[in-house]
């Protein structure tokens, strides 16, 4: 049986989202599947890339696509895989979906996992299920195996789904919800994450222009 | 006061041109000031996820193409129409693209938005917005999955008022100037 990881973040092998799904590939291989991986920021900048990943895809009996949610759903690079292969996918597969977002909860990648399941249900493939993940940027890329008590739950989660996944089933309800339930606690995530900014900021000297509105004052000009 | 109205087309070909136009006639007929872009001839490159909008060079996208005068548009304009194939229930990656480089337009913090979280405005800017998808024939599920996202955009951009007007291939193009107006009315764009 073969697997292929689905990279859909534009930040690459330094993603949350590769993180997740080499977890998750990683499962796999140790039962024993041929495992690869993707990145669609990288494929979709080419026709031979895209070429190249759709017959990958097709000859996968699962494909796992791990992405950051933009702006309530998968970043451009996605959905022009999604147009891509919609009408050019020959034969059949199953995809399983999982998003992470940098709010704490994990409902908003609802609108993001519907538009897979609908691509999944446009193309005629298997829906294996919609996995969520609220608050990513704790994470911030690191191999959940280093990631300590904080991925305890996710490393639990994404266990249970790999358990099924390789004997060809839906993620269990039970994964779902794991992975869904807050990171940490969402008051501590906001400040922690609003202090993480001003950080990045200080760091780069620009923290006394952080609301600065560069279009606003050049229209005042 | 002019009212200036921002529509970003997202579609690959001319399959929008009945709801594009059907837009701009609604919103010139009310008198306001009306910019369509047509994202398939601008140059914008992917979104990196650099943050660099937020913390590097605030409010503004390292990346030096036709975004950046699109972000001028949509943080200038009273009404932000946004116009796409539907796609398996989303916006097609043309828009998305457009809408992915728009991240500078909020801050970077999080704050509490009713239920939700949500990062605040840059701009002072009191925005409506209008939500117009085509699709080939009905579908609820994709029809469900559009509204939902239409809903949390209009949330996330902070919109003060939004609706949503659906367009179907298969049905008369007057049908689509009706959805529409329905939908300005909706999102209390007037006069």
């Amino acid at each position: 049986m073969r697997a292929v990881l689905l990279i859909g973040s534009p930040r690459g092998e330094r993603s949350t989202s590769r993180a997740l799904g080499a977890y998750m590939l990683e499962g796999l291989r140790s039962r024993g599947w041929e495992v690869g991986e993707r990145y669609a920021c990288r494929d979709v900048t080419t026709s031979e890339g895209l070429t190249d990943l759709l017959a990958e895809m097709e000859r996968s009996d699962l494909s796992i696509l791990s992405f950051p949610t933009y702006v309530d759903s998968p970043p451009a690079a996605v959905m022009r895989v999604m147009e891509t292969m919609h009408g050019r996918i020959k034969r059949g597969g199953a995809l399983l979906a999982m998003a992470n977002c940098g709010f704490i909860g994990s409902g908003n990648n609802t609108s993001s996992l519907s538009i897979c399941r609908l691509f999944a249900r446009d193309i005629g493939w298997e829906w294996r299920g919609g996995l969520s993940l609220g608050g990513g940027n704790v994470l911030a890329g690191r191999a959940l195996q280093d990631a300590g008590g904080v991925a305890r739950n996710v490393r639990r989660a994404l266990d249970q789904a790999v358990s099924a996944l390789a004997e060809g089933k839906a993620v269990p309800q039970g994964a779902i919800d794991l992975l869904g339930r807050n990171i940490v606690p969402s008051l501590l995530y906001n400040i922690t994450a609003n202090r993480a900014w001003d950080r990045a900021a200080r760091k780069n000297n620009v923290l006394d222009r952080i609301r600065d509105r560069p279009y606003m004052e050049e229209e005042r000009r | 006061m002019c009212v200036r109205a921002l529509l970003l087309d997202g579609s690959a070909g001319e399959e929008m041109r009945p709801a594009v136009e059907a837009s701009e006639s609604a919103l010139r007929e009310m008198g306001h000031q009306v910019e369509t872009v047509r994202l398939k001839d601008k140059r914008i490159g992917q979104c990196r996820g650099c943050f660099g909008c937020w913390v590097r060079t605030p409010g503004q996208c390292i990346i030096d193409d036709d975004a950046n005068g699109i972000m001028r548009s949509f943080v200038s304009s009273h009404v932000i129409v946004l116009l796409t194939p539907v796609t398996f229930g989303g916006h097609s990656s043309q828009l998305k693209k457009a809408l992915d480089r728009m991240l500078g337009s909020t801050l970077p913090y999080l704050e509490r938005c009713g239920r939700e979280t949500r990062h605040p405005r840059r701009y002072d800017m009191v925005q409506r917005m209008l939500f117009v998808g085509l699709l080939p024939h009905r579908d609820h599920e994709a029809q469900a999955t559009y509204r939902e996202l239409s809903e949390r955009n209009a949330l996330n951009f902070r919109a003060s008022g939004w609706a949503m007007a659906l367009v179907f291939s298969n049905e008369r193009p007057e049908m689509a100037s009706i959805a529409v107006r329905e939908a300005l009315l909706k999102a209390g764009i007037a006069p």
